[in-house]
């Protein structure tokens, strides 16, 4: 009999967690008294503890923290050999993962090595009479719910789509314990090699995954002037998206638009040249972090949502602002 | 260079799939097609067959009428096919299928095992590796280039990571690659040959000629809905804000307002003041590893 702990495996990549790692935890935290266990995070990386208590204030009660050098980047057969070790030690009741690269190529694997039930890329996680984890997922391309239980086989794997659950505000009271287990890998045995990464091309990155946003719209005037834009876009290695008027005058391929019609993007900056914010325009950039807009119309909606609103014309403040950053590299 | 290619037939879900929910039975008039990302890996197969010879079988799990998502990809270019079936898949889940699908390729011993990376209509992308698992091959999963150097027996692969990056893998053969359907683009076949796959014979295998029980499924459905996700969790509603002012927050999709002042000056001005900010805010100079304000 093992215990009935939830474990989430945390994704930590480039200094910062996955949103995923965050709404899990929330979710588990929520989970937890239902199937009377604790909430426990997994990490695993390299030079990782110091972030570790991260994971108490999104929801963990307790941290285990691996680290070793190979664990830098994702391995499937380091992760899939020392979470099998693990589990088969301290038998949880769950796991979550993300339905990131990650989980997505991890979970199944393990869960094959485990013969344990997985249920990948849920939507939506309860809780039945019984104690058992109800994973609710979307089949037949979004038309159909279907929900699955996994009634013996032990732990319940679970994959969950980032972004559908949203995340918690981190609690900065919550502590957890911390515990460093040593595991003996050795990378020799391994028959794959992680040879690099080959960092997103902000020309060709899909504007719905781009982290920088620069987007224009009617103030533009006309697709010659389109070279201000993408002059920005390139100091801030930003990726170009526009509204529907941008994209109706054939300034931009229709990929691009961001809005209803369109992409609903999720940027951590957004500059919004000559757009004025129309509803359907609005809806596409809601989660975006820190809106910028520069209009010359002070009373654009767009101005409602905005951190810093830039009252001025584009085709005078642009120059301007690539002027400066220039000077500032 | 022996190529095992597994593919799976999948409900078309470009008309909306409509389910009888109180039967939970799907409707009888569904169209059938190939999984877009196997029919890639069966072109990703024929290519590396092209250029460094060899054969390339392709195997699929699932009831008769999948015999034409054989076919079809017999007609691109493929050598043979195998049909594996039983009863017990339609209640079954990838593991299952994927520990009947080794069971059927370990004889085979293939140097490589190319899958589509997710289906269509399931789209949990569990098979793959599985699959690798049981048969006890490394993995590669949501591969975007394919290399392959059959003399010294080892594979290049870009693998897709998030937010468009993408993640360098090399192995040895034999592996298992799971592609997405950006690798290639897939031929359309020529008629002689789509004639010829119409009665090349197919082998079907069952649980007997596998040589195995039907396996357990360790996970059982329970309930199929008409999907109604369960909402995010947004911030509610400033209750001091007059009624007429939220309504028009709910209409607006509940977007936050936020209380900014409007910046106003000379453009020069305007711009050393905003790269002050995006500076402070670590938007400039550009990181690649990690853009945004706090990490988070």
């Amino acid at each position: 009999m093992g215990s009935r702990d939830l474990w989430v495996l945390a994704e930590h990549s480039g200094g910062a967690w996955q949103e995923v790692t965050l709404e899990l935890l929330g979710e588990a935290k929520r989970l937890a008294p239902l199937v009377r266990g604790k909430v426990i995070a997994l990490l695993l990386g390299k030079e990782v503890s110091a972030v570790a208590a991260d994971l108490a204030e999104y929801g963990a009660d307790t941290v285990y923290v691996v680290e070793h050098p190979v664990l830098e980047t994702y391995i499937t057969e380091a992760y899939t050999s020392i979470l099998h070790g693990l589990i088969t030690r301290e038998k949880p009741e769950v796991l979550l993962l993300g339905a990131t690269s990650l989980g997505r190529d991890l979970a199944s694997r393990l869960a094959a090595r485990l013969k344990s039930g997985l249920v990948a890329e849920c939507v939506a996680l309860g809780v039945n009479s019984q104690g058992l984890l109800e994973m609710t997922r979307a089949a037949y391309g979004g038309s159909v719910y279907a929900t699955r239980i996994c009634p013996e086989a032990r732990p319940q794997i679970v994959t969950v789509c980032p972004g559908v659950i949203g995340k918690e505000k981190p609690d900065k009271r919550r502590r957890a314990e911390v515990i460093e287990l040593k595991v003996d890998i050795d990378p020799d045995s391994f028959q794959t090699q992680i040879a690099g990464v080959i960092p997103a091309d902000p020309k060709t990155i899909d504007i719905s995954e781009a982290d920088v946003l620069v987007a224009c719209g009617r103030g533009l005037g006309s697709k010659e002037k389109l070279t201000l834009i993408q002059e920005l876009a390139d100091a801030l290695q930003a990726a170009v998206g526009g509204s529907r008027v941008a994209i109706d005058n054939g300034w931009l391929p229709a990929e691009r638009q961001i809005g209803l019609t369109g992409k609903t993007v999720s940027a951590k900056l957004i500059i919004a040249c000559g757009i004025s914010g129309a509803s359907q325009f609005m809806a596409g950039i809601k989660d975006c972090q820190f809106v910028i807009p520069v209009n010359t119309d002070r009373a654009a909606p767009i101005f409602k949502i905005a951190d810093v609103g830039i009252l001025a014309d584009m085709h005078k403040f642009l120059p301007s602002l690539i002027s400066q950053l220039g000077r500032r590299t | 260079m022996k190529i095992v290619v597994c593919v799976k037939q999948v409900v078309d879900t470009t008309p909306p799939v409509e389910l009888d929910f109180r039967t939970s039975r799907l409707p009888g008039n569904l169209n059938y097609i190939v999984n877009p990302a196997d029919e890639n890996a069966t072109e990703e197969a024929l290519r590396l067959k092209e250029r460094h010879g060899g054969e390339v079988i392709l195997i699929s799990a699932g009831p008769p009428r999948i015999t034409r998502a054989l076919r079809a990809c017999l007609a691109m270019g493929a050598d043979r096919a195998i049909h594996i079936w039983h009863p017990a898949l339609e209640e079954g889940d990838g593991l299952v299928t994927a520990q009947l699908l080794a069971r059927a390729i370990a004889p085979l011993s293939p140097d490589l095992v190319l899958c589509g990376n997710r289906s269509l209509d399931e789209g949990t992308g569990q098979v793959p590796p599985a699959l690798a698992e049981f048969l006890g091959l490394p993995q590669i999963t949501g591969v975007t280039l394919l290399e392959v150097s059959p003399a010294e027996a080892r594979i290049m692969a870009h693998r897709k990571l998030e937010k468009g990056c993408r993640q360098v893998v090399k192995s040895g053969l034999p592996a298992l690659v799971s592609v997405d359907t950006s690798i290639n683009r897939c031929r359309y076949p020529a008629f002689r040959s789509v004639r010829w796959a119409r009665k090349e014979p197919i082998t079907t295998l069952d649980y007997e000629a596998l040589g195995i029980e039907p396996p357990d499924c360790p996970t059982h459905l329970v309930k199929l809905a008409p999907p109604r996700p369960r909402p995010k969790k947004t911030l509610t509603m400033d209750s001091s804000l007059s009624p007429e002012e939220r309504v028009r927050q709910l209409m607006s999709g509940g977007l936050a307002e936020k209380k900014t002042t409007l910046w106003e000056g000379t453009p020069e001005d305007l711009a050393t003041r905003l790269a002050r900010v995006l500076t402070q805010e670590h938007f400039f100079p550009p990181n690649a590893d990690n853009p945004g304000r706090d990490g988070h």
